[in-house]
């Protein structure tokens, strides 16, 4: 088999891969095997040898086979998400998968297992409760294997899976990253059936035609935020709008095309009119087109709408602040770049060679606001981005955007989004009925 | 949370039932066993200390994971949390209803592989009295109608947390009614799965949530009396 002579290659003919993941099995304290397509171990590390009785033992009871079939699972799983796998190889014992590919194609894996993230002192007799074909003469054997199974902190197994998926990019041919879109596609499908699930609880009663109101409705916001250069919101509506669409037309992956096409056509009209140039958007529209006949599924789709969205949005940017005078545009980018310093107008005028009341006047003149209410737009949009992603403190978050007291951000914040921060990220956190974890 | 209308009582119970969903978030495993072990001396419902301790806590380690502050080893360690307690009520609850009051086959449609959503709606059935089979995650469409061939329950479900694996529970409906299964019920939910499409596909039922699935299915088999909310 192919896949076999590229391990053979890879691990036998040249030792410091191995050396590699000794070291790694030792320094995480994690047995670590190298396996094959079918789940069959072509190599252990020293730890496992030590550590690893609890697997030999079960191996002995005939219970390879389904360890076997979890591990081709976890692999398989590993490269349909693009990230190492971590989950349970038998009940309370876990184990971490990483792909090995050659030329886009799995040929094995890393395998680091067994381990525990519970002293195996605190597992009760439930928690083996599918049972291990272990006689109760065995028990002992049993109990005194899964005493040697190493024990790790959630964080340290989080950090091990990294590591280990970093190795695995290493040792395949030429990397991993092929899985880079696998995981961009999976991320996006993440956050569009979150937003279906918060279309749902905001709209109880949805019918096709509401459905259809819904989307028009939406559509308009989105535009209105482009045309008022609020990139980031604009990119949290796209994919409340894909959550729509997906919506009405799952079962008919023609009519989603046809009705993402018309999103774009419109997007792109309204980016011209705000000031894109035509030349441009339609090179873009022209390219992105041409690609779309190449993609097959919905999932590619939404990835490639989010895309030719996301180019627009930035070309528009681009071409507005490209028409600007030189001594604004230098302004923006010295507010893009220091918003998070306590920035005064005199400052940022003294930026653009300007007197403070020269600067005003000019600015806004050609960006249709005053400069200090850029600066604020600026640092809301980064503000959203900091509460949604980050756990930073609502005192932190004013701080490190450059305001001095947190009651003043609160106001200001509250005034542009409608609510104050905290419930903005409560908003953004509230619990539902459902996940998208694995 | 308000606890103004409540009586001390209340809000003891309002604080009970907090500590175990921090308990859970916190991975607390032996918080849980006492916060649990203490509610159900107490006498507590059960399935209060389910729907308002246990679940908000895994929902909110959920949210954690979304927003990158947990990782999957901290989602692991929640859902054991999770188990702990339900371990500790499950003799509570098994003693409860005296009948069973349905069969209910369960799985997630092929190629998806999330199985919480699913076990807390077989948490939330079992717990109001029915009786679960679990076919576990990617379940092709002959996986599920072998099932109910074998089972004959009254009640099939499917869950999917994807858009790209919802079109499985209408190859799913469509396999089932094609090979003669007219009688059992189809119930369909998960994240992405809206009212709207399940009725495109052919689905008898739907669910917003876990907690709402016994009403819903009470509501197809007509045990309610009154018309159905989510059966159509």
């Amino acid at each position: 088999m192919d896949s076999d002579r590229f391990l053979i290659d890879r691990f036998k003919r040249d030792d410091q891969p191995l050396k590699k993941l000794e070291f790694f099995s030792r320094s995480r304290n994690l047995p670590v095997r190298v396996m094959d397509r079918r789940g069959r171990e072509l190599w252990g590390s020293r730890t496992f040898s030590k550590k690893g009785r609890f697997c030999k033992l079960l191996s002995q009871r005939s219970y390879s086979q389904s360890c076997r079939v979890t591990r081709q699972k976890a692999a398989r799983e590993s490269i349909r998400w693009g990230v190492p796998i971590i989950g349970n190889c038998c009940p309370a014992v876990l184990q971490i998968t990483a792909p090995l590919m050659n030329d886009n194609r799995l040929v094995g894996s890393l395998l680091a297992s067994p381990f525990l993230m519970t002293d195996p002192r605190e597992l009760n007799s439930s928690e083996f409760s599918s049972g291990f074909p272990i006689p109760s003469s065995a028990n002992k054997e049993f109990l005194r294997a899964l005493a040697s199974i190493p024990v790790l902190e959630e964080g340290k197994v989080h950090e091990a899976s990294q590591e280990l998926f970093q190795l695995a990019d290493e040792f395949s041919h030429p990397d991993l990253s092929c899985l880079a879109k696998v995981r961009e596609i999976q991320d996006l499908q993440g956050k569009v059936a979150e937003e279906i699930q918060a279309v749902k609880v905001a709209n109880p009663d949805l019918t096709p035609s509401k459905f259809f109101k819904l989307s028009y409705d939406t559509e308009r916001e989105i535009i209105q935020k482009i045309c008022r250069g609020e990139r980031e919101k604009a990119k949290e509506i796209l994919n409340k709008l894909l959550a729509i669409m997906l919506s009405q037309y799952l079962l008919e992956v023609d009519l989603l095309k046809i009705s993402i096409l018309e999103l774009v056509v419109v997007i792109s009209r309204a980016a011209v009119e705000a000031g894109a140039k035509l030349e441009e958007i339609l090179g873009l529209k022209s390219k992105s087109i041409a690609e779309l006949w190449g993609v097959e599924n919905q999932e590619e789709l939404c990835l490639w709408v989010v895309k030719v969205v996301n180019d627009i949005i930035e070309n528009l940017y681009r071409s507005k602040t490209l028409y600007l005078d030189q001594r604004v545009r230098r302004a923006l980018e010295f507010m893009d770049q220091h918003f998070f310093s306590d920035l005064t107008v005199e400052r940022i005028a003294r930026e653009a060679y300007l007197s403070t009341s020269r600067f005003s006047h000019l600015f806004k003149s050609q960006m249709g606001l005053a400069p200090v209410e850029y600066l604020t737009r600026v640092r809301i949009e980064n503000a959203r981005q900091m509460l949604k992603n980050s756990k930073k403190s609502v005192a932190e978050i004013a701080q490190e955007l450059g305001y001095s007291d947190q009651s003043y951000f609160t106001k200001v914040f509250k005034k542009s989004e409608g609510l104050t921060p905290q419930s903005f990220r409560k908003g953004y956190l509230q619990p539902d009925m459902s996940s998208t974890l694995p | 949370m308000t606890i103004g209308n409540f009586g001390p009582k209340e809000a003891r119970n309002e604080q009970l039932l907090r500590q175990v969903a921090e308990a859970v978030v916190q991975r607390d495993f032996r918080g849980v066993e006492k916060l649990v072990g203490r509610m159900a001396q107490l006498g507590k419902d059960p399935f209060s200390i389910i729907n308002r301790g246990l679940i908000p806590g895994i929902l909110a380690a959920s949210q954690k994971f979304r927003t990158g502050e947990f990782f999957i080893p901290e989602i692991l360690m929640a859902s054991r949390a999770v188990k702990v307690g339900l371990h500790l009520l499950q003799p509570l609850i098994r003693e409860k209803p005296k009948e069973v009051l349905a069969r209910v086959v369960i799985g997630s449609v092929k190629f998806d592989l999330h199985d919480i959503g699913k076990n807390l709606v077989i948490i939330v059935l079992e717990g109001n009295g029915f009786e679960v089979t679990d076919l576990g995650v990617d379940v092709p469409p002959e996986g599920f109608v072998r099932a109910v061939e074998r089972q004959r329950p009254q009640i099939l479900a499917m869950s999917s947390l994807l858009t790209s694996t919802m079109p499985w529970m209408k190859s799913t409906i469509q396999l089932l009614r094609s090979s003669g299964q007219t009688e059992v019920k189809t119930l369909v939910g998960g994240a992405p799965v809206t009212e709207v499409y399940a009725k495109s596909i052919g689905a008898d039922g739907y669910c917003l949530e876990a907690t709402s699935a016994p009403v819903v299915i009470r509501n197809l088999l007509g045990m309610n009396g009154d018309q159905a909310r989510n059966g159509f």
